[in-house]
């Protein structure tokens, strides 16, 4: 192995052929930085969703019905069941504001119900319920905040009842932003003030949720639940979970397949480049051929270079791609995992990057970048040694 | 000792442009210097770089000191030209875009791995010449009399026992093409072989015997 | 089967497994254009492009080689990876037998990796000697390995395009534990490490000796009954519990990845000094350098293995 004396003349031709590769590098930082940022988007969003899922409760029992109110009977049936623990019932539907059919979710929960004081206090240290009870109060997310704010609704708002009448709710709080990911645009309230503005009788509820301890009989659970209410749909922790994997899993493919075809450009891109021997890069190779320099020598010589730009092209481009998501929290790409029809997203994005990651990166584009370029290595180093006469 | 016998060499064999560049070629190399007279086109350019290892006959034998260079693979004979030949280009060919030191290690790097090594054998090369001031300099800074002497320098670097020369008086004026006798005459009495293609009138009389080939359409005449 | 073709994993993988082939399809033209017209006596420009054609055929073989080792580790992520999306698996053991071509692909992988490399060691041979004394040899051999990466390439198409994300697999519990049989061959544990130690010392032997066939054949059964030793002993220790008998688990990152260094320096090892002893025995080399890098691998292995239930041992006191 010439490694040192390789190596010295390796640097030196890279850096006075600096201009040649600048090209390559340029289009490869942008394409790295392009695909990366979406990795690291889509599971640095996957990795918060599944921790917030996992406070959830484990099973939720909703109508599958257009009547999607609920009574206590449906309740008692649940209750009764072993090993069903937390249970706790509320009341979910839409509220639309007057214009542009933008709408907020209405949670209406009983806050002295353990869990649901439980993470309220998880959310606002300072909490205190009774207040919240105390008058007609909400909890708002950010973006309903803002919404209203902009409506010139500054510390409460008026809601149209179903019946005809208007309900002035005061604002409490605010729901920190990291909770935007599930709760983006919701407004919490004590469970009658909920049933008021959804028009739902005193008994009725849309969901009900509650906790199985024992994994091995969430099927029982689910079964007997089917069996007693024909009318019901039951959701369990693990099936949200699945489907969004396989909605993250199914986007991100998407999307390398729509950059191979990038890819695909680029390495013709590549070919060309590294192809099309100027007259003086030929009689250079000429000369270290005549000098002395073997086929194989030469090889090393080119492949190595085209290594060196490719490693610095995918660094640099993963540290772009790092800094963009994680740092600036992907202005614009992120509407692509959440849409532009909610009201405007403020999340955290939170850096979360696995090997297994990394690696697919570099795979995805060191293979196809090398298979551009051996080829057109391979030429340069054949150049006869008789080019050097002409 | 050099030995060719019976080297033929065409271009475009089978096509339209056939073209044979060297009849039939035979001489042996002992110890004078070997020098090539003829007109461009002659062939002496061909006979060069094929005693040189840059390329292969088409028919015939070339051997230098018991190596059968006409018929080595590309690794041996690159190993060949790397460490048995130096050669001295007509219009120099050095890289451009490098300094004279780096331009000088070229021709070593594929045989020894130690870069410090390396450099002092090229300042050794340097100074023989009288260069050595410049190694730092961008090559494309000299003169037509400092490229040269680059040029031998780096043919010399490796110590070949066969140094080649292609028309090296060509671009130089009378100073530096006596210098470069005068370094002729010198590897000369040091043992080395020396072969020297050239029209230059000057090469005729000079102070150490040389044994002097014509060489006409692609054949040497006697 | 189309939710598992979307997974970026595969993607990544069949995408770089294509181009690949498609490097090696240059390369058995050309290789073919040689065994047609390979003539070194000849002086013809032809012959002169046919000895440049082999410097890309090689070329193209040592890259395709590095990569398909790495591809080979990543096969094995990407089983990792599928697990979540195949029902029923809870590691690559279950994905790989969610149909029969798994396990083909994957033997196959590990197979042409080998005969790749023993491919680019009879090569360096050859361009080392002065009139390529190997060419129609490695020629014939490449076609050989080329076809035999087509087929793997084939089933990794099948493979992935077969797996069928809503029959439930069976979990490495049910494949490598009480259920599905235990130790093959009807050996126990006592025998099988017995069988271990005896191997590993076997190859140190005959290599004292310089018996070289005794070392291949010492080495081929060494790697099988490691393979054995590694899933139903030494991985008890790595996963603690004396019931988790599996090759796969160990790569996820619960164990810190650990599994791709047993493996890798497993089969890395077995593999250096197999063409190691091929090339000593069938072309007579000298050279013993990439003899002692295989031993390093082989005894690091060792080691390593052993290394787990030491610390085991001396953290809780008891075997498993």
């Amino acid at each position: 192995m010439r490694s040192s004396s390789f190596l010295y003349f390796l640097t030196l031709m890279l850096f006075k052929q600096k201009s040649k590769h600048i090209g390559s590098i340029v289009i490869s930082i942008v394409l790295i930085s392009l695909i990366s940022s979406l990795f690291f988007l889509s599971s640095s969003i996957k990795s918060s969703l599944k921790d917030t899922i996992k406070e959830q409760p484990d099973f939720v029992v909703s109508k599958s019905t257009i009547d999607k109110v609920m009574d206590s009977e449906y309740i008692d049936k649940i209750a009764s069941i072993r090993g069903v623990e937390s249970i706790n019932a509320r009341v979910y539907g839409r509220y639309y504001f007057n214009n542009k059919g933008k709408s907020a979710l209405i949670v209406g929960i009983d806050p002295f119900e353990e869990s649901n004081a439980k993470y309220l206090r998880v959310l606002f240290n300072d909490i205190d319920i009774e207040k919240f009870l105390s008058k007609d109060y909400m909890i708002v997310s950010s973006s309903v905040d803002n919404y209203l704010k902009s409506h010139f609704f500054k510390d409460s708002y008026t809601f149209k009842l179903p019946s005809g009448d208007f309900k002035r709710v005061g604002i409490y709080r605010v729901l920190p932003t990291k909770t935007n990911l599930i709760a983006n645009d919701m407004i919490i309230l004590p469970i009658d003030i909920a049933r008021e503005i959804l028009g739902i009788d005193d008994d009725g509820v849309t969901s009900i949720s509650f906790d199985v301890a024992n994994d091995a009989e969430w099927s029982n659970v689910k079964s007997l639940l089917y069996g007693s209410f024909i009318d019901i749909n039951v959701v369990d922790k693990k099936e949200i979970i699945s489907y969004y994997d396989e909605m993250f899993a199914y986007k991100q493919g998407l999307f390398l397949l729509l950059y191979i075809i990038s890819l695909v450009t680029f390495m013709m891109i590549l070919y060309q480049r590294y192809s099309s021997v100027y007259s003086v890069e030929k009689r250079d190779i000429g000369i270290l051929r005549a000098l002395g320099w073997s086929i194989k020598d030469i090889l090393r010589l080119k492949l190595s270079e085209s290594f060196i730009v490719a490693m610095s092209s995918f660094i640099i481009g993963v540290v772009i791609a790092y800094i963009y998501v994680f740092i600036f929290d992907a202005p614009l790409l992120k509407y692509i995992f959440f849409g532009m029809d909610n009201l405007s997203v403020e999340i955290e994005l939170k850096p979360y990057i696995d090997i297994g990651m990394l690696v697919s990166l570099w795979l995805i584009y060191t293979i196809p970048f090398i298979s551009a370029i051996i080829i057109p290595s391979w030429r340069v180093a054949t150049t006869s040694a008789k080019e050097a006469m002409k | 000792m050099i030995e060719i016998s019976q080297v033929y060499k065409t271009y475009n064999m089978g096509t339209e442009s056939e073209f044979e560049a060297l009849k039939g070629v035979s001489f042996t190399v002992r110890d004078k210097p070997v020098i090539l007279k003829g007109v461009s086109g002659s062939g002496k350019s061909t006979l060069l770089s094929l005693i040189a290892g840059f390329e292969k006959p088409t028919k015939g034998k070339i051997i230098v000191d018991d190596l059968l260079v006409s018929k080595l693979p590309d690794l041996h004979l690159s190993n060949y030209r790397a460490t048995r030949v130096g050669f001295v280009f007509q219009h120099f060919n050095l890289i451009e875009s490098i300094t004279v030191l780096d331009n000088i290690i070229v021709p070593l790097i594929p045989i020894y791995k130690d870069i410090e090594y390396i450099k002092t054998l090229a300042y050794r090369a340097m100074k023989r010449v009288g260069i050595e001031h410049k190694a730092h300099q961008d090559t494309k800074d000299l003169s037509g009399g400092e490229k040269q002497r680059c040029a031998i320098a780096r043919a010399l670097v490796n110590d070949a026992s066969l140094i080649v020369c292609d028309e090296p008086t060509a671009n130089l004026d009378k100073k530096n093409r006596d210098n470069f006798i005068d370094i002729i005459g010198d590897l000369h009495s040091e043992g080395k072989r020396v072969i020297i293609a050239t029209h230059d009138p000057v090469f005729e009389n000079l102070d150490f015997e040389c044994e002097i080939l014509n060489i006409k359409d692609g054949r040497i005449e006697e | 089967m189309s939710s598992i073709l979307l997974n970026s994993e595969v993607i990544i993988y069949l995408l770089s497994q294509s181009l690949i082939l498609a490097l090696l399809a240059i390369s058995f033209i050309y290789t073919i254009s040689i065994i047609r017209k390979w003539d070194f006596d000849s002086f013809d420009t032809k012959q002169f492009k046919l000895e440049d054609m082999s410097y890309l055929v090689s070329t193209i073989i040592v890259i395709a080689l590095v990569l398909k080792i790495f591809l080979l580790f990543y096969f094995v992520h990407t089983i990792d990876a599928l697990s979540e999306f195949v029902a029923g698996a809870m590691c690559g053991a279950g994905v790989i037998k969610a149909n029969i071509y798994g396990n083909y692909v994957l033997v196959m992988g590990i197979v042409s990796v080998f005969l790749s490399l023993v491919w680019i060691s009879i090569n360096s041979l050859d361009i080392k000697a002065k009139n390529y004394p190997y060419m129609r040899l490695k020629s014939y051999l490449f076609i050989a390995i080329f076809l035999f990466i087509l087929i793997e390439y084939i089933l990794s198409w099948l493979y992935f395009t077969n797996i069928n994300t809503t029959q439930v697999v069976s979990c490495c519990s049910v494949i490598y534990g009480k259920v599905g049989g235990g130790v093959p061959f009807g050996l126990d544990n006592f025998k099988l490490l017995t069988l271990f130690a005896l191997f590993f010392i076997l190859i140190l032997l005959s290599l004292w000796l310089a018996n070289y066939v005794v070392v291949f054949i010492s080495a081929l059964a060494f790697l099988i009954v490691s393979y054995y030793s590694v899933v139903y002993f030494f991985g008890t220790y790595i996963y603690e519990l004396p019931t988790h008998k599996c090759p796969f688990c160990m790569l996820q990152h619960y164990y810190y990845y650990v599994g791709y260094l047993v493996w890798g320096l497993l089969f890395g090892g077995v593999f250096l000094l197999c063409d190691s002893m091929i090339m000593k025995i069938f072309f007579h080399t000298k050279s013993d350098k990439s003899q002692k890098i295989a031993l390093l691998m082989i005894v690091s292995f060792v080691i390593l293995s052993i290394g787990y239930v030491l610390v085991y041992y001396i953290k809780n006191g008891v075997l498993l």
